[in-house]
């Protein structure tokens, strides 16, 4: 195998990598102490209300955080010329326009499927105990194909930057 | 007894990951080859 080829695979894992790594840390630093904040001292009496609070500020956080990925990234290819040739799959944008549509899936699945329903689920909007218990199971497939679709998304997003001496 | 889907196991992700990445990649090679 030509070294070229080693070092292309190693910047896709490299930034699996990182975000296994700075997403634990963005756990621990952003997200804990910013929840925990919002308990009062006699935190039990308003557990039901607190839980929801919190709740809704995380999974709002995490739903921006995919616009700002949208956002960025379709900045970065404007920048460079090359939204047509990546949407497209258009000769070398090919495999960069492969990541950008597994990309663009991952944010519509977020915000179309998994949102309606964990709504439901976490009691954001009232629904019934069957209602509840089928959309765990629609969220739960959501999530998972996001999940799934995030490991070919990196290696796409990255090769098709850095990967050349792979295709 | 606890129930487990089929799909519920990190392995089970990282197959499908795996098998997906790769058809992908086979698939952007084509393209970049025909040069379309």
């Amino acid at each position: 195998m030509e070294l070229a080829v080693v070092d292309a695979l190693a910047r896709w894992v490299h930034v699996m990598g990182v975000v296994v790594w700075v997403g634990h840390n963005w756990a621990n630093v952003v997200q804990t102490p910013r929840y925990l904040r919002r308990l009062p001292a006699e935190a039990e009496a308003v557990v039901p209300g607190i839980a929801m609070a919190a709740s809704k500020r995380e999974h709002g956080i995490f739903r921006y955080a995919s616009l700002v990925v949208l956002a960025s990234g379709l900045f970065m290819l404007a920048y460079r010329g090359l939204v047509l040739d990546a949407l497209s799959l258009r000769g070398d944008a090919a495999p960069l326009g492969l990541g950008v549509w597994l990309g663009l899936t991952m944010v519509a699945n977020l915000w179309f499927v998994l949102w309606p329903h964990q709504k439901k689920v976490l009691g954001f909007i009232p629904a019934s105990a069957e209602e509840r218990l089928r959309c765990t199971r629609v969220t739960f497939l959501s999530s998972r194909t996001n999940t799934i679709l995030s490991i070919p998304a990196l290696f796409f997003m990255t090769m098709g930057a850095h990967g050349h001496a792979l295709f | 007894m606890q129930l487990r889907l089929p799909h519920d196991s990190l392995r089970g992700t990282l197959c499908a990951a795996a098998v997906l990445t790769l058809i992908l990649f086979a698939l952007a090679r084509v393209l970049v080859a025909s040069g379309l």
